[in-house]
C-alpha cells in the first residue's frame, strides 16, 4: 500500500474523533439518551444487564524505512531506498451476546507478499464454559505467541522473522479453546489450510497450542501444526510455482528463496515468557519441516528441507505501567510523559535440508539445498502519549550467513535499517 | 546444534526466571558505429573456456524437459571467473535440443543483484541450427561494420561437470547494457521480437495486447501500464499513413535510412529468416527511446545467413508494410540498393570477411570437431565452412550483377 489519501483521511479521523470522544463522550451519551441498561461509549456499545457488547476496533499505521548500509538498485524500482508506506487500514467490530462472541475485520489495504490481502478474523464463538469454548470461522491458527498477538500489539515494528517464516497465518476452520484452571490454557483445531490467502497454502491442517502457568510470573507454551501440501502439477502452460519456506529477514529482504515441496508440512514450536511488572523476558522456538516427495528435477524424491529460528525478547516500560498487551499510559500527555517502552530483541533463522550431499544449490529444485541464514538485534522505542496513539522507532542490525545471498551480493558484513512508525488506533 | 541451543537459552530463560555515453538527441538517436570494448567474454579473439557445475540430475532434468523453461542453479565459470548459484534454463525457438542445450543465464535468479561485467544474464547458444558454427558471429561483424549496433558474441567451450559438452557461443543479451553501451540511453522500452505467426507489421486494432506481450515482448518497463502505447501507434502510422507523406512522417518514427541499411545488410547477408524473412518478419529487438517515441531495430538470431551466392537484391521486400512503403519512394529505394551494394563491397567479400572468418575458423576448428554433441558430422562441418566461403565469394559479383 502506497500513500494513499483515504488512508490519511481515515488517520486523521480516528485521531480527532479518538481524542474527541475522551472529552466528549458523557455528553454524547445524554444526547443519544439510551434506553436503561445500555451504555454508549465512544466506540462501542453495551448492555450489562442483556450481557450484550458491540464494539468498534480498527488502527492505521503509517511507516518509514530507512536503508543507510544497503544497496539501492534504482532499476530494480527502487529496492531499499527510503520509503514511506501506509502499512495497514485495520477496521472492523468485534462483540459478545451472552455466550456468544464474534469478530470481523479488515485490512483493505497491507503489503500482499507477507501478509495476504483484505479478510482477516470472521469468527463466531461460543462460550460452554470457561474450559471449554468453540470457535469456528476465519482466525489465526494457534502456534507461535507472537503470530497470535496483534499486529498493532507487538514490541517491535515487525514480528520476528522466524514467526513470519514458519508460523502459519489465518485459514477457515474449528477450534476448541478455554482455560483449565488458572494454570492451563489451550486451543486445538482442524482448519482448512495454513494461510488462505497464501500462495503456499498447505490442504487440511491441525493445529493445537498449550499454555502452562506454573507461576503468575511464567508462561510455558508449546505449539504444533501439521498439514499436506499439494505441489502443483509440472508441465500446465505456467511453470509451477513453488510452496516451500520463504526466508525474510526482518527488514524485508528475501535471503532465502522457496523449493518445490509435496507432502507433509510439520511446525512445531516452543516459548517461554517471564512478567514481573513493568518488565518481561520472552523467547520462542520454532522448527518447520516440509517433504519434498517427488520434486528432484527427474521426480526423485528430495530430503526434507528444515527451517529454524528463535528469538529472545526484552522489554521494559520505563514509565512504570504493567506490561500487559494492551498498554494504557497511567499518565497521558497532557498529564504526564505518557507510556514508554524500550526492548531489545536477539534472532536467528536458517534454512537447510536433512542432507549435505553434491552440489549445495539455490535452485528450487536442489538435492541438497544451499543453506541460508539470517540473524538480528534489533532495538526499540515505543511511545503511547495516550491510549490511542503509538510511536515507535526500531534499529535492525542484520548479518546473513551466505554473503552470496546478502543484500549486496559477496558482503559479508551487517546491514543497519531504521524503521518508524506512527500508530493511532481506537483505544 | 543451533536448535538444541535454542532450546537450551529458552530452557535457561525459565530457570533463571526472572560509466555514461551521451544520450540521443531530439534530432537523431545515434548508435556507437562499432562495438566498444567492453566485457571480456564477448572478446572474439579468444576461444572462452566456460564450465557449469550443478547436480547431475539437474543438468539431466534439463536435457530431458528441454521444451521447459524451468531454472536449475549452478556455479558458472568463464575464463576463471566463477560466478555462483546463477540460474540456467534450456532457450530457444528452433534450436531448442535435448542433447546439447542452448541455455540461458540469469545471474540474478537466486542471487539478487548478482551481475557479471554489468549483464544480468547471458545466452549460451548452442549453434545447432548452422553446421559452419560461424554464421551469427560474421552476420554480426557485418551489421557492425555497416553502423548496425549488434550483439557481440564469442566463441567459448563448454563443460559441465568436468564433461566437455561442445562448442557453445556467448552472446551479449540485448538488455540495459547494451542499451546504454550502443544507443546511449536505456531508460526506454524494449521488446523481444517472439515469432508466433507470419506477421507483415499491418494493423492489428488499437487494443495493445494485440501487439504486447506477444509478438512484442517487453524486455525493459514490463510494469509500464503504457508500455505497448507508443508501439500501437507506430503501427498505426505505418499502416495509415498516405504512401506521399510515408517517408516523412516515418522519420519522426525511425532513422529510415538506417533502418532502410539494416534490411539491405540481411538480404545481402542473403538471410532468410529477418525482418524480410520467408516467414514474416523476425529475429529482431525493437526499443522505443525513452520519451522520445522514436524507435531503433536491433538484429538477433542470424545463424539463418549465408543462404546462397546468388541473392535478390529486392527479395521480399514487399513482405512486410514498413519495408513495401519505405522502397515505393524511389530515392529510399535507391537508398537501400546502394546500401546493398557498399555491404558487398566493402565488407562482405573475399578482402574483408574471408580472412575474418579464416581467423575464427582456426579458433573454433578443433574444438567444433571434437564436439560430439553438435548434430553434424565433422565432415558436415568441414563442408558448411566451405560453403560459407563460397557464399562470400560469390556476393559481391551477384549484386554487382543485378544493378
Amino acid at each position: 500500500m502506497r500513500a494513499g489519501s483515504p488512508a490519511l483521511v481515515l488517520l486523521i479521523l480516528l485521531a480527532v474523533t479518538a481524542a474527541g470522544q475522551e472529552k466528549k463522550a458523557s455528553v454524547q451519551q445524554k444526547r443519544n439518551e439510551p434506553p436503561p441498561g445500555w451504555q454508549v461509549k465512544p466506540f462501542s456499545i453495551e448492555n450489562p444487564s442483556s450481557d450484550f457488547r458491540l464494539a468498534l476496533q480498527g488502527y492505521v499505521q503509517a511507516d518509514f524505512r530507512s536503508f543507510p548500509d544497503w544497496p539501492s538498485d534504482e532499476e530494480d524500482g527502487g529496492r531499499h531506498a527510503d520509503e514511506f508506506e501506509w502499512r495497514r487500514i485495520r477496521i472492523g467490530i468485534d462483540g459478545r451476546w451472552k455466550r456468544l462472541t464474534f469478530q470481523v475485520d479488515v485490512n483493505p489495504a497491507s503489503r500482499e507478499i507477507r501478509e495476504g490481502k483484505e479478510l482477516r478474523d470472521a469468527w463466531l464463538g461460543l462460550r460452554l464454559a470457561k474450559a471449554l469454548q468453540v470457535r469456528g470461522g476465519h482466525m489465526k491458527l494457534p502456534v507461535s505467541p507472537e503470530r497470535l498477538t496483534s499486529n498493532a500489539k507487538t514490541d517491535f515494528l515487525e514480528r520476528a522473522a522466524v514467526v513470519e517464516a514458519l508460523a502459519p497465518t489465518r485459514d477457515w476452520g474449528v477450534m476448541l479453546h478455554g482455560e483449565i484452571g488458572r494454570f492451563l490454557e489451550y486451543q486445538a483445531g482442524v482448519f482448512e489450510g495454513d494461510g488462505s490467502q497464501s500462495p503456499d497454502r498447505a490442504g487440511t491442517t491441525a493445529a493445537a497450542r498449550l499454555v502452562l502457568r506454573p507461576a503468575r510470573w511464567l508462561d510455558l507454551g508449546g505449539s504444533y501444526a501439521q498439514g499436506e501440501v499439494r505441489a502443483e502439477p509440472v508441465g500446465g502452460e505456467l511453470d509451477p510455482t513453488p510452496k516451500g519456506f520463504s526466508g525474510w529477514s526482518e527488514s524485508g529482504f528475501r535471503f532465502y528463496q522457496p523449493v518445490f515441496v509435496d507432502g507433509r508440512r510439520l511446525r512445531w514450536g516452543a516459548d517461554a515468557r517471564i512478567q514481573a511488572g513493568p518488565a518481561a523476558v520472552w523467547g520462542e522456538f520454532l522448527e518447520g519441516r516440509e517433504q519434498r516427495r517427488s520434486q528432484g528435477p527427474t521426480l526423485e524424491d528430495l530430503p526434507e528441507l528444515r527451517g529454524d529460528g528463535w528469538s529472545l525478547t526484552a522489554t521494559w516500560l520505563v514509565t512504570g505501567e504493567k506490561k500487559t498487551r494492551t498498554i494504557r499510559p497511567d499518565r497521558s500527555l497532557f498529564g504526564g510523559p505518557g507510556a514508554v517502552e524500550v526492548a531489545v530483541r536477539y534472532q536467528e533463522l536458517w534454512f537447510d535440508d536433512v542432507v549435505d550431499d553434491g552440489f549445495e544449490s539455490a535452485g528450487s529444485r536442489a538435492a541438497n539445498v544451499r543453506p541460508a541464514g539470517f540473524r538480528a538485534f534489533t532495538g526499540g522505542l515505543s511511545w503511547w502519549p495516550s491510549s490511542f496513539l503509538r510511536l515507535m522507532g526500531n534499529v535492525l542490525v542484520e548479518r546473513f550467513d551466505d554473503a552470496l545471498r546478502a543484500p549486496e551480493p559477496g558482503k559479508d558484513g551487517t546491514y543497519v535499517s531504521l524503521l518508524g512508525r506512527v500508530q493511532v488506533h481506537l483505544p | 546444534m543451533r536448535r538444541l541451543a535454542a532450546l537450551a537459552g529458552l530452557a535457561l530463560l525459565t530457570a533463571c526466571a526472572r560509466g555514461t555515453p551521451t544520450a540521443p538527441t531530439e534530432a537523431e538517436p545515434t548508435p556507437v558505429p562499432s562495438a566498444p570494448p567492453g566485457a571480456p567474454i564477448f572478446d572474439a579473439l579468444v576461444l572462452h573456456e566456460a564450465s557449469l557445475e550443478l547436480d547431475r540430475s539437474a543438468w539431466k532434468a534439463l536435457r530431458d524437459h528441454y521444451l521447459s523453461n524451468q531454472y536449475y542453479a549452478a556455479d558458472l565459470t568463464v575464463d576463471g571467473v566463477v560466478v555462483r548459484q546463477v540460474g540456467i534454463r534450456s532457450r530457444g525457438e528452433g534450436s531448442r535440443n535435448e542433447e546439447k542445450p542452448g541455455l540461458k543465464v540469469e545471474f540474478d535468479k537466486y542471487v539478487p543483484g548478482q551481475e557479471l561485467y554489468g549483464y544480468k544474464s547471458l545466452v549460451v547458444d548452442n549453434l545447432l541450427q548452422d553446421a559452419s558454427m560461424l554464421r551469427e558471429r560474421l552476420a554480426f561483424l557485418v551489421f557492425e561494420a555497416m553502423g548496425i549496433a549488434a550483439p557481440r558474441n564469442a566463441h567459448a567451450r563448454l563443460t559441465v561437470n568436468g564433461e566437455y559438452w561442445g562448442l557453445y557461443a556467448l552472446v551479449e543479451p540485448v538488455s540495459k547494457p547494451f542499451l546504454e553501451a550502443r544507443l546511449g540511453e536505456k531508460s526506454g522500452s524494449l521488446f523481444d521480437y517472439e515469432w508466433r505467426f507470419p506477421y507483415d507489421l499491418s494493423w492489428l486494432g488499437p487494443e495493445p495486447s494485440a501487439y504486447v506481450p506477444l509478438p512484442f515482448q517487453p524486455e525493459t518497463n514490463e510494469s509500464k501500464p503504457d508500455i505497448a502505447t507508443g508501439l500501437v501507434s507506430f503501427v498505426q502510422a505505418i499502416n495509415e499513413t498516405p504512401d506521399a507523406s510515408f517517408v516523412s512522417a516515418m522519420g519522426e518514427r525511425i532513422d529510415v535510412d538506417r533502418f532502410l541499411t539494416y534490411v539491405a545488410v540481411e538480404n545481402a547477408l542473403a538471410e532468410a529468416d529477418g525482418i524480410v524473412g520467408d516467414f514474416g518478419i523476425n529475429n529482431f529487438y525493437l526499443y522505443e527511446y525513452g520519451a522520445k517515441n522514436r524507435f531503433v531495430f536491433v538484429p538477433w538470431d542470424k545463424d539463418n545467413t549465408f543462404r546462397a551466392g546468388a541473392w535478390p537484391l529486392y527479395r521480399n521486400l514487399d513482405t512486410n508494410v514498413l519495408t513495401r512503403k519505405l522502397v515505393a519512394d524511389p530515392a529510399k529505394r535507391q537508398l537501400y540498393a546502394d546500401a546493398v551494394s557498399r555491404t558487398v563491397d566493402s565488407f562482405l567479400n573475399p578482402r574483408w570477411l574471408t580472412p575474418q572468418l579464416e581467423i575464427a575458423y582456426q579458433q573454433i576448428r578443433s574444438a567444433a570437431l571434437a564436439d560430439v554433441y553438435k548434430p553434424w558430422t565433422n565432415d558436415q562441418f568441414e563442408a558448411s565452412v566451405g560453403g560459407l566461403r563460397g557464399v562470400i565469394d560469390a556476393r559481391e559479383h551477384d549484386v554487382g550483377a543485378q544493378r
